[in-house]
């Protein structure tokens, strides 16, 4: 089932894009530009981050696979160029498909099969050849071979003499991509043609003739896939003054992203260029970071949205009607490193446009249900947050989740899904809960009782911690209250227990404690209590009686790379020719129980 | 001393800075190129370099905060890292330029988070006394908006004009997602510090100058966008007429959204871009995505053509 995400796919847009620097002077020395350069289009980015299942219908989808599936299995690893060859570009292919150099990357250190193919093979030119190599044009036909990797983003080159029989010249360019063949021109084009979001967008399945320029290189029209590194090319559909670009990625062989440009004074030149990053950006942007979203569903209504910098916040969550939580936000991560003293990181999570993140939002928020035991109990909000070159080392994704259960339970939590620096990291997450209520009098529970915390302060859940059904404390709202369960491998969602650090600070009127976008609130590598909360309580903790509270949640997740232990972990791995990523999360966080 | 080399490091902005017209004249294509002007600063003596082997300010030393200078490791030449106490006052900087006495003039840039550089404080230029080696905030720049938390940035940035002693320097503070509230500022820096012009309403990050058919041009890379724009200068340094789009780093590179952090020019007159993923934040990837853009000036068709794309660091 695909996900589809636009928020202003409705708009109305007909104003040409103009970009008019108007310049007004002043008698002071400083002049003024009144920039007009908005983009009208740029609320028109639309996410598509599953594939389409209309796509499964298109019979040359299923031959390419098949041929893709053909070539991983062959000796040498390459699908051949899809078009009828000559006799001397056959002997081309043959030749390069048998020369060391020119495969050096077709497989990976292990000799397991990357995803390759020949894009083109094309008459050698003057151009082509180096200095040494010049004299051997005069002697007889040669190619140039054309060959990409999907799994490393690599395009080969192979210059083969047909006289010679021999490869005389190969090269490999990293992040270089040829120019496509036709047989990918066109399934890129039946992708479009084929998907739901481009049919609503046209308002009408458009034909295949309708799309320019789905070429990368010989065409006007350019995309890229910056962020996955995948090939990706934009099939092109003009309306009236504009164009629908379509984000189609032949590395996964399916529609990425949607986005409407202006089209300039001639009907192919669009005057903004359309790619994977920018339509994640800006769809991220325009429906989750600019204004809260309102979410009603299984007695449960909350608002939502990305901040700039801590993470995705949920506020005024009712349960039943009856409000239970004002919010709850992720600050910081904190990522320390054993092995170096005080090397790490302080990141912070949140929109990708003008923030302070450092990791930051690449797909929309997602609502699904919540399984347990094969049965519905509620459902999710679940928020990525992902570096460029995740998850090779020193890239970290991350990933928040708010639960909410039929019954009135909630739970706030996030996980580190690798891979950072090294295998000797602890990552620190750093919550900020406020519930609702006038007054919040929080109890703890000391093996026998509830007794009461009177002032402001901090407590580690350590081997000593005492439990009372899995609740450390209890903490009290308006004619109701909650018990806090922290996590201690219960949740059977993977996580190994959260040793957490958690804080109690008054939550006063009128004084912004972390109620605000807060900017890093701790250092990386500290490895006690002090990960930022404190400089709320000290030096001198406040009482908490008739008080309201916010609790800081600081849980405290080990790494692991050992083989079927991995924990707050990730692995590239080959799949089908090309690299997926396998993920150990280690998720954290508490579960506030109803009483 | 001669053969003072300021070299950066990675995360470093330093714009062409100083310019002697003249100086390299490159006739057939209507550029004149500007020469930098880096004075030695007189606390050099205290580094304890090897004389005559290269060095320069480096502002991102491994497990260091703010300025460094650095002797670079060659044949028989060990590296060394000299710091004076308080050049980490500033945080984490970006550009580093130099006078013609050797002061140095240098902007704050947070990296990885705000830590060290909290976002209200992102608009001072701080300057390293020649003679004492004494960093101090030098000038507090106006911005027409209030810094906030949703912009991390203030100042980007930075070069000295040596013909008349100005700096040069671009800023973003307060800017956010529907307000483009930044400004370039022409600052003198003999007599006390005081902004002598300011361009407002434009995000600008890289900035150089040169002459173009023998007027003096400001060219300056947009921080949203990936278009660079030149505007003249009078005399004085102000900033006269219009500003025009020159050029766009717009679908070119393995990137194509690339925005122009540094803007240099070589004894040829090709203008060197280098472009950068910028978008506001402070995203950082473990492997520096940089391109350097080159181009040529044409003077037939007043373009500038792209002559290549590399990968590196300007």
């Amino acid at each position: 089932m695909r996900r589809f995400q636009a928020c202003f796919n409705r708009l109305t847009i007909g104003i040409t894009l103009l970009i008019v620097i108007a310049l007004l002077s002043c008698s002071d020395g400083k002049k003024r530009l009144a920039a007009t350069a908005t983009d009208e289009y740029e609320k028109t980015s639309e996410l598509i981050e599953n594939a389409d299942s209309s796509a499964m219908g298109i019979i040359e989808l299923v031959k390419y696979k098949n041929l893709i599936d053909s070539a991983l299995k062959a000796r040498t690893p390459i699908v051949p160029l899809q078009r009828a060859l000559s006799g001397e570009e056959q002997s081309a292919q043959d030749i390069s498909m048998g020369d060391a150099t020119f495969l050096q990357f077709v497989r990976d250190s292990t000799g397991r099969a990357y995803r390759n193919e020949i894009f083109g093979i094309y008459p050698a030119r003057e151009s082509d050849l180096t200095t040494a190599h010049k004299s051997i044009l005069q002697q007889g036909p040669c190619y140039r071979v054309e060959m990409y990797n999907f799994a490393k983003n690599i395009t080969s080159i192979a210059l083969v003499s047909v006289r010679q029989a021999r490869v005389f010249q190969a090269a490999h360019y990293v992040a270089m991509q040829p120019e496509l063949p036709a047989h990918l021109r066109n399934l890129a084009v039946k992708l479009a043609v084929a998907n739901g979001n481009v049919q609503k967008a046209l308002g009408v399945r458009p034909d295949e003739k309708d799309a320019l320029m789905a070429d990368t290189k010989t065409a006007l029209n350019q995309s890229r896939c910056e962020r996955s590194k995948h090939l990706c090319v934009a099939p092109t559909f003009a309306r009236d003054k504009k164009a629908l670009w379509t984000i189609v990625d032949l590395t996964d062989l399916r529609v990425a992203g949607l986005r409407w440009t202006n089209l300039g004074d001639t009907p192919v030149v669009t005057t903004t260029f359309a790619s994977e990053r920018r339509v994640q950006n800006e769809a991220i942007t325009n429906c989750f970071c600019k204004t809260e979203v309102g979410l009603e569903r299984n007695n449960w209504s909350l608002n939502y949205m990305i901040t700039s910098n801590d993470g995705l916040r949920i506020s005024d969550v009712v349960f039943k009607g009856k409000k239970v939580l004002d919010n709850a936000k992720l600050v910081d991560w904190h990522v320390s490193y054993s092995n170096t003293d005080g090397f790490g990181y302080s990141d912070a999570v949140g929109c990708p446009y003008f923030s302070s993140a450092t990791v930051v939002a690449v797909e929309a928020p997602k609502i699904a249900d919540l399984i347990r035991q094969g049965k519905r109990v509620g459902f999710v909000i679940e928020q990525y947050y992902r570096s460029e070159g995740w998850p090779s080392p020193c890239n970290y994704e991350y990933f928040q989740r708010y639960e909410f259960y039929d019954d009135g339970r909630f739970r706030v939590a996030a996980a580190n899904i690798g891979r950072g620096c090294g295998n000797d990291g602890t990552y620190r997450p750093v919550f900020r809960i406020a519930l609702a209520g006038k007054t919040n009098p929080v109890a703890e529970w000391d093996g026998e009782a509830y007794r009461t915390v009177a002032q402001e302060g901090w407590r580690l859940q350590g081997p000593a911690t005492r439990y009372a059904d899995g609740a450390m404390f209890r903490i009290g709202g308006d004619n109701s209250s909650f018990r806090l369960v922290p996590g201690n491998g219960q949740f059977a969602d993977g996580g190994r227990g959260d040793h957490a650090y958690i804080y109690f600070t008054v939550n006063k009127p009128g004084v912004d404690e972390g109620a605000s976008d807060l900017p890093t609130i701790g250092p990386c590598c500290n490895i006690d209590y002090r990960q930022g909360p404190e400089k709320f309580i000290e030096p001198g903790p406040e009482a908490l009686a008739n008080q309201r509270v916010v609790i800081w949640y600081v849980p405290q997740m080990k790494n692991d790379d050992t083989k079927g232990k991995e924990y707050c972990w990730a692995e590239a791995r080959l799949v089908n020719g090309v690299y997926q990523t396998e993920a150990y999360p280690c998720i954290a966080g508490p579960m506030f129980i109803p009483e | 001393m001669k053969g003072f080399l300021l070299v950066t490091a990675s995360l470093l902005v330093l714009a062409g800075a100083g310019c002697r017209k003249n100086e390299t004249a490159v006739n057939e294509t209507g550029i004149t190129v500007i020469a930098e002007c880096k004075g030695a600063p007189g606390y050099l003596t205290q580094a304890g370099f090897i004389p005559g082997k290269p060095f320069g300010f480096s502002v991102a030393e491994k497990g260091t905060t703010g300025l460094s200078l650095v002797q670079f490791p060659g044949p028989g030449v060990p590296y060394k890292q000299f710091r004076l106490p308080g050049w980490d006052i500033a945080g984490h900087l970006g550009a580093v330029v130099t006078d013609k006495s050797g002061n140095s003039y240098l902007i704050p840039r947070p990296f990885i988070n705000t830590l060290k550089n909290d976002p209200v404080k992102q608009n001072t230029i701080y300057k390293v006394d020649s003679e004492t080696g004494k960093m101090t905030a030098y000038i507090e720049l106006p911005s027409e908006k209030q810094p906030h938390a949703g912009n991390p940035y203030g100042l980007l940035g930075l070069m000295f004009d040596c013909e008349n002693d100005l700096l040069y320097a671009s800023s973003v503070a307060g800017s956010g997602l529907d307000a483009e509230t930044g400004s370039i500022y022409a600052i003198r820096t003999y007599g006390e510090p005081k902004v002598l012009a300011t361009l407002a309403g434009v995000e600008a990050m890289g900035i150089g100058l040169c002459y173009l058919d023998g007027k003096k041009v400001l060219f300056f890379g947009k921080a949203r966008g990936s278009e660079v724009y030149g505007i003249a200068l009078n005399a004085d340094g102000s900033f006269e007429g219009e500003p025009l789009k020159v050029l766009s780093l717009e679908k070119l590179g393995d990137r194509g959204d690339d925005k122009p952090r540094k803007i240099r020019f070589d004894a040829r007159g090709n203008m060197h871009v280098s472009g950068i993923v910028f978008n506001f934040n402070l995203a950082n990837s473990a492997d520096k995505q940089e391109n350097i853009y080159t181009f040529q000036y044409d003077p037939a068709s007043k373009q500038w053509r792209l002559l290549n794309v590399r990968k590196g660091i300007l």
